[in-house]
């Protein structure tokens, strides 16, 4: 069974000749109705290894830099199966190709380390140790409530530059994306580096191809 | 496996000056954790093929975090 790994739904425009990504195989525009797929052929399904996912990023950081991208999460691939002919339903791909095509993601990350939160497990019975325990949620949720606070607050100005905003847990921290026309790309950059200035436990990070922009709000807050 | 791509800085514009800041889990999250979800069939043509009416199931592979080692 031959797998394709997909890397992202493309609308029209050139693509890079002689893309390669994961495990070096060629990248091959696969027809998708109207649109196409990015995608690499390969005998299993690539593993969730560091090596491949880099590959994958690197495939849809070239791809959305000339064409409108939908960037597509890694580990989705396409197999052949048992199936009749279902009907190409492409018209999701391509709401999103226009609300994402042409812009690129910026993001600003709170990097503030967690307080440390002591939980007493030398208290002396069940009752105060439970105390203990809702006590230390107490902090840790103030704490995420003044981190997407001051998060917020730093960020504001950056808004009427961007087509859109959300906000994210990332796995490194709380994060404020912004979707931004590439025409704006440096405008927006230079703008965020000013307001960021004096923020040390700030961190911009971008351009991203618009990873965030393509997700469900469901599956962000998930 | 490949090595392309594993190069943090060919993921970030040349003239930014804090690539090193640029961590890799903050590539790892949007591959893993964003992006969209193909779902449903789809029919797709092989590349330089004549689109081929043939029914393909995509095949939805959980990803919740890097193997071991990676």
């Amino acid at each position: 069974v031959t797998v394709l790994h997909a890397y992202a739904v493309l609308g029209e425009g050139l693509v890079p000749e002689g893309l390669r990504g994961i495990d070096d195989a060629a990248v091959e525009l696969v027809p998708l109705g109207r649109l196409r797929v990015a995608a690499t052929e390969h005998a299993s399904t690539p593993a969730p290894e560091r090596g491949s996912m880099l590959a994958h990023a690197a495939v849809v950081s070239r791809l959305y830099r000339c064409v409108p991208t939908v960037p597509v999460r890694f580990g989705q691939a396409v197999v052949e199966g048992p199936g009749g002919a279902p009907g190409v339903d492409t018209e999701h791909f391509e709401v999103l190709l226009r609300e994402v095509g042409g812009r690129v993601e910026y993001a600003v990350r709170a990097t503030r380390p967690p307080p440390p939160v002591a939980s007493d497990r030398s208290a002396s019975d069940g009752r105060a140790y439970l105390e203990s325990r809702r006590e230390a949620e107490r902090t840790r949720t103030a704490y995420r409530v003044d981190l997407h606070r001051r998060l917020i607050d730093a960020t504001d100005p950056l808004v009427p530059l961007a087509v859109s905003t959300r906000a994210v847990e990332g796995r490194a921290g709380p994060e404020r994306c912004f979707l931004v026309d590439g025409a704006d790309d440096d405008v927006f950059r230079r703008r965020a580096e000013e307001v960021l200035g004096t923020c040390v436990d700030l961190l911009l990070t971008g351009p991203w191809p618009p990873y965030t922009f393509v997700t469900t709000a469901s599956e962000i807050a998930r | 496996m490949s090595d392309a791509g594993a190069d943090l800085s060919s993921l970030v514009p040349a003239d930014r000056e804090d690539v090193d800041e640029v961590t890799l889990v903050d590539v790892i999250d949007r591959v893993i954790g964003r992006g969209v979800v193909i779902s449903g069939d789809l029919l797709l043509g092989v590349a330089g093929v004549d689109l081929v009416h043939v029914g393909l199931r995509l095949v939805i592979r959980t990803v919740d975090e890097p193997t071991q080692g990676s």
